[in-house]
């Protein structure tokens, strides 16, 4: 996993608690994407919407990821 | 007969021996006293009456002397003559192996070695003789001139003997029977460790069966073929039972029932070859196209376990490439994802998503045929059984309870205790810039004393594996987290030093507490299994936990493009050390798929 999502996503965890989106096994252009995504969300100083996760990833229950 | 069971029965046959010599001995020493027994009752007390009786318990330890001489040591003699039997049998297989001839026969160094280990042997028997012997006299003699009845004396030498403790706790029966059971598999493995030195070969494999009482350490290591470096580095760290000593010698401590057989590297990589050479056809079963050399690649083209239970399962029927790897299950649809920087990182995908088809599929065949309940779910509660079954692992939900509590039991006390020991380490350590020679070896020596589930050498290539740093610095960092059992991170949050799957791993079981891959968020938009206090377990904690543990169990190492190093050994250890419960759950599994 790139070393920007982790750190991001690490920083969302410590002002949240939880980072809402699966971040195992995405592809390289995804997780770079995401990460960009990321830090507006955290400049922003807000937390991830429910349609914005949906943008990300399935979250049907039939789906394990 | 092999080795093996010589020494089965060896131990079996002179432990049973002994302690029959040890109640032989008792009624002779009791016998001699009876003959005394008017006089050693006799009072009142008088001068010459204490003359007599001390003249009576002079002669009592002669007596002794020659009973402990006549039955126990002599004994000891015959039985030590039989450990014969398992150098005999040691020379047959040791011939066999592909070492050069002058090895294969006997030298006089070699007679003269075990002449020397029989003598040793011997002297410790001598020494327990004379323990209990001594003990015995001093009884004899207080119990004599204290005036005590004859009764009390008689049970008292009896207690020594066969009933009554020492002053670890033993009677000398129960002494004398690990001392019989010890001494034979340590002049085994001193015996094998001189010969198989002396032919050059530095790698041994830990070899033996588990049964009920197996020491969680011996049980990590069964199977597995460790360097001499390896071995002495991994045998200085310390577990319940261990006795101290020469690691070949004294192996899983007291009463251990394994030994040390000599392997050449070599030997073990053409095996692996021949192996694969032989491809067998069709191993995977009816399998899709689109799966069919993906399932090679996955798994390898030998039969394994795993290859076994994808021989049980349908065909895969829609097969995926592209964005993040998933399976859903009501489409039978494997995604592996489109990882465009490494086709290995590829195919652990193919490998994670694969093993959660696993999982569904046989939830999906155990709906249909109850019998599977025997081998997924022994001991699993009607209630978890009920409750949204979907796939196999949630059958061992508990152990993921299990887990959970002994992970974050007093978590911030033990994170506190990480960074306090790590922050003290950092104060006393010489300047990163202008002493970082000094500044290694300092931690070098910290690394000296430091001792975890994983070799230095092993932490090295770990971190290496996962692109990081690999100085001494770094290592000592890593023992540090492992001695405490916890992630240098906040719960979701990855820690580098692991494998991205570790992290994960971790994180399921504990819903991400520690550990860090699908979130929180993640766990909790599926089906409850059980509430467990205040935690819920869901079961996609279950399904990742499993996927995790396949990706792990099945990482394709020897291939790796970058290094070629075995992680899988590692991250077993790493799996067994902090998710004892669900790895050992998992690892039944795998024992079940191999039956198949």
């Amino acid at each position: 996993m790139i070393d920007r999502l982790i750190a991001l996503s690490g920083e969302y965890i410590k002002k949240y608690n939880d980072f809402p989106i699966a971040t195992r096994n995405l592809s390289i252009e995804e997780q770079e994407s995401l990460a960009d995504f990321l830090e507006i969300v955290l400049q922003d100083n807000r937390q991830i919407t429910e349609k914005e996760i949906k943008q990300y990833q399935d979250i049907s229950k039939d789906i394990d990821i | 007969m092999s080795r093996q069971s010589i020494l089965d029965k060896l131990t079996l046959n002179h432990e049973t021996q002994i302690k029959k010599t040890l109640e032989d001995l008792e009624a002779q020493i009791i016998s001699d006293i009876a003959e005394h027994k008017k006089l050693l009752s006799t009072q009142p007390f008088s001068p010459e009456l204490l003359r007599q009786k001390t003249a009576i318990t002079i002669q009592l330890r002669n007596d002794f002397k020659k009973q402990f001489q006549n039955t126990f040591l002599a004994e000891s003699d015959t039985l030590i003559r039989e450990y014969d039997q398992l150098v005999g049998e040691f020379m047959k297989e040791f011939g066999k192996l592909d070492i050069p001839d002058k090895f294969k026969n006997l030298t006089k160094v070699d007679l003269d070695t075990i002449s020397a280990l029989k003598t040793q042997t011997f002297q410790g028997f001598e020494e327990v003789a004379n323990t209990y012997l001594t003990e015995i006299n001093t009884n004899v003699y207080q119990n004599v001139i204290g005036g005590r009845s004859f009764d009390d004396m008689v049970r008292d030498i009896s207690g020594k003997l066969t009933g009554g403790v020492d002053a670890a706790g033993r009677p000398m029966s129960s002494h004398a029977g690990q001392l019989a059971h010890d001494s034979i598999m340590q002049f085994d493995a001193q015996f094998v460790k001189a010969k198989s030195s002396s032919a050059g070969l530095t790698h041994f494999r830990y070899a033996g069966t588990s049964i009920t009482t197996t020491r969680d350490f011996c049980q990590r290591h069964i199977g597995q073929v460790y360097s001499e470096e390896e071995i002495r580095s991994i045998w200085s760290g310390s577990w319940t039972g261990k006795s101290s000593g020469d690691p070949f010698v004294v192996r899983g401590g007291y009463r251990c029932r394994h030994t040390w057989n000599p392997v050449d590297p070599d030997w073990l990589e053409k095996e692996e070859k021949k192996k694969e050479e032989k491809p067998i056809k069709n191993i995977f079963g009816d399998v899709a196209d689109s799966e069919k050399n993906l399932l090679k690649e996955a798994f390898g083209n030998k039969v394994n376990p795993i290859t076994k239970v994808i021989s049980t399962i349908p065909a895969l029927k829609k097969f995926k490439r592209e964005g993040g790897g998933f399976y859903r299950s009501s489409e039978d649809l494997l995604n592996m994802g489109s990882n465009h920087a490494d086709n290995i990182e590829q195919l652990r995908t193919f490998i994670h998503e694969y093993g959660h088809r696993i999982d569904r599929q046989l939830g999906a065949i155990y709906l249909k045929d109850k019998s599977l309940l025997k081998k997924y779910g022994k001991n699993t509660k009607q209630k978890i059984i009920d409750t949204n079954f979907q796939s196999i692992s949630h059958l061992q939900i508990q152990s993921l309870i299990d887990d959970t509590k002994i992970l974050t039991k007093d978590l911030k006390k033990r994170k506190d205790a990480f960074f306090l020991e790590n922050k003290r380490v950092q104060m006393d350590a010489p300047d990163l810039v202008t002493k970082r020679v000094e500044r290694e070896k300092f931690f070098k020596n910290l690394n000296l004393k430091e001792k975890v589930i994983l070799s230095d050498d092993e932490i090295k290539d770990y971190l290496k594996f996962n692109k990081r740093s690999y100085g001494q610095e770094q290592i000592y960092k890593f023992k540090l987290k492992l001695k405490h059992k916890i992630f240098d991170s906040y719960g979701g949050q990855y820690d580098s030093q692991f494998t991205t799957a570790f992290n994960d791993y971790i994180g399921s079981i504990t819903k991400e507490t520690i550990g860090a891959g699908h979130g929180k968020y993640y766990y909790n938009q599926s089906p409850n299994i059980i509430k467990d206090g205040v935690r819920t377990f869901t079961h996609r904690q279950s399904l990742e936990a499993f996927a995790n543990y396949t990706q792990m169990t099945y990482d394709l190492n020897t291939v790796t493009p970058v290094m070629n190093m075995n992680v899988r050994n590692i991250e077993k250890k790493l799996m067994e050390y902090y998710a004892k419960n669900t790895t050992n759950s998992f690892n039944n599994f795998i024992k079940e798929f191999d039956k198949l």
